[in-house]
């Protein structure tokens, strides 16, 4: 459903991806992890052509998404449902409209329906009543659960989230993994996650990829992770401060350095 | 020794112009891209109207102060030396002239370059650095239908709205400033300014009015859309979009009158 196939990105000299390869399968749960900065985030921006990849190929669905111009990608991204990390919801509209927003614009639904339905995703996040705030009075962690609404109002055939549980209470954020968990039971949803909570990921993954210096160093399933003797699993799952790992910051950084060097030489 | 931190007047003069044919090149193909939209018009409509609103509340105030005053200044500067001559009653045809087809235009474009295209460019480059505009496109709305759209056409439509205004306020200025300091009574400054007006001098000061007006949204628009860097990033777009809208209207000006008179 899914191929990433040799994806190579970089934002000015820093090469952020180098070489990333995998395969999502249609109604798989898929988790993503990996430090702050490895390029987590931009691997779902890539997903969805938001951002285009130096090299190599993006296949949803059969279709190579890198060579679509925009009308042939508004057809891919239908099938998309897409949580921020940052929440991303517009601010000049209340929590209604952002929600509905998705099903407005394309004229899915009659009104009656469309209202229905924001109801019910609100009712379900815990949001009950909060239609006409507006998003600049809502906290973080409501915030994201406007957001996860919104994302999953179109009922898409893939939703991707970006560290849907980052800002959350330890409850709320059970709710999200059961909400996770359910959408891809029910609804037969593949879900691509990212996420820094290896509660979450052990809950919802059926697959995981470890990023790590632009490529896949591990990947298995929740069990061969729970257990694993391997250096980057055990620091990663631990969260141990020694390890095999690098800081990316300070990868980045030292890329830098050598590239100015290398630059007056 | 590096001294690309220098002041250098060949690489800045060089990194201007790269910027200003990049800057062209992305204003016009956004422009295409806008013209290409004009089939989602009617569904923008509610949103076209709220724009409108906010343009002309914004630059009705300041518009109709600086208006005031323009008048006074024209009736007055131009006044004292024609009353050397005796012709200050001329001093009607001289205001209502220069206000349609220069002042009037100029002023409220300058105005709302300012006011507004700035507004524009900062409410745009939030959304952008705040991926506002990435979930719009996720969610297959168009940035350009959605936001960009709806400001050209309301831009469009007030500039020479308050153009209007500008003028007719404009040229009260200039007579209360005749008949109280120079002592020209009104019907007669409103006569030479009646006689001073031609159809073409109105009408191609609004039209210059419609170009600026739509060019100010144009490159507000473009500077939000290419913000980048976060907050400090919105401000140097902000910052830009004034910089260039009052730039691009004075040499547009130059050349909408050169192909009028
Ligand atoms: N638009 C951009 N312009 C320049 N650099 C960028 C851009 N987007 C991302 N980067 C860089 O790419 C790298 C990866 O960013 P990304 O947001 O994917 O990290 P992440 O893995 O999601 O981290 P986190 O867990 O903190 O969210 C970072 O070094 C970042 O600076
Ligand atoms: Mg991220």
């Amino acid at each position: 459903m899914i191929e990433f196939i040799d994806v190579h990105k970089s934002f000015n000299s820093h090469e952020v991806l180098k070489g990333l390869s995998f395969k999502i399968n249609r109604g798989e749960s898929f988790a993503i992890l990996g430090r702050s900065g490895c390029g987590k985030s931009v691997t779902l921006k890539l997903m969805t052509g938001l951002l285009k990849p130096d090299r190599g190929q993006i296949i949803i669905d059969g279709i190579d998404i890198t060579k679509l111009e925009n009308s042939g990608l508004a057809k891919i991204r239908k099938k998309f449902g897409f949580l921020f990390q940052s929440g991303a919801l517009l601010n000049s509209l209340n929590i209604e409209n952002n929600i509905a927003l998705p099903l407005r614009e394309h004229k899915e639904l009659p009104e009656a329906a469309i209202m229905e339905r924001v109801k019910e995703v609100l009712n379900i996040l815990g949001l009950k009543h909060l239609e006409h705030v507006m998003p600049a009075e809502l906290s973080g962690g409501m915030k994201k659960r406007v957001s996860l609404a919104r994302a999953i109002i179109r009922r898409p055939e893939i939703i991707l989230y970006d560290e849907p549980t980052t800002g959350l209470d330890p409850i709320m954020a059970n709710v999200i993994n059961h909400l996770i968990v359910d959408l891809r039971e029910r609804l037969k949803i593949t879900s691509v996650v990212v996420t820094h909570d290896m509660k979450s990921t052990f809950m919802v993954a059926d697959r995981i990829i470890l990023l790590y210096r632009g490529q896949i160093i591990r990947s298995g399933t929740p069990d061969e992770f729970k257990d694993s003797p391997d250096p980057f699993i055990k620091q990663f799952v631990l969260g141990e401060p020694k390890g095999p790992f690098q800081d990316e910051d300070e990868l980045k950084l030292q890329e830098k350095l050598t590239g100015k060097k290398e630059e007056n030489n | 020794m590096n001294t690309s931190h220098l002041f250098n007047p060949f690489k800045s003069v060089r990194l201007i112009i790269t910027g200003t044919l990049e800057s062209l090149g992305y204003n016009l193909l956004l422009l295409i891209q806008s013209a290409r939209q004009y089939r989602s018009i009617p569904n923008r409509f509610r949103e076209t109207v709220n724009q409108i609103s906010i343009c002309a509340r914004g630059g009705f105030p300041v518009a109709i102060i600086v208006a005031i005053f323009s008048g006074m200044v024209l009736a007055l500067q131009s006044g004292i030396e024609m009353a050397r001559w005796g012709q200050e009653a001329q001093i009607g045809t001289l205001v209502a002239a220069t206000m349609c087809r220069e002042m009037g235009p100029v002023m409220t474009a300058y105005i709302l370059a300012g006011l507004i295209g700035s507004t524009m460019a900062a409410e745009i480059g939030t959304m952008k650095v705040s991926e506002e505009i990435d979930a719009l496109e996720v969610m297959s709305i168009d940035p350009i239908s959605y936001l960009v759209l709806p400001r050209l056409l309301a831009m469009a439509l007030v500039c020479p709205l308050l153009t209007v205004y500008t003028n007719v306020v404009g040229i009260l200025g200039g007579g209360v400033v005749g008949k109280l300091v120079l002592n020209v009574n009104f019907s007669l400054y409103f006569r030479y300014a009646q006689e001073a007006l031609t159809l073409k001098d109105i009408y191609s000061g609004l039209f210059k009015a419609l170009i600026f007006g739509f060019m100010i949204a144009l490159v507000g628009c473009s500077q939000g859309l290419r913000a980048e860097n976060g907050a400090a990033g919105v401000g140097k777009a902000t910052m830009k979009a004034v910089v260039i809208a009052l730039i691009s209207i004075l040499i547009f000006d130059y050349f909408l009158t050169w192909l009028f008179y």
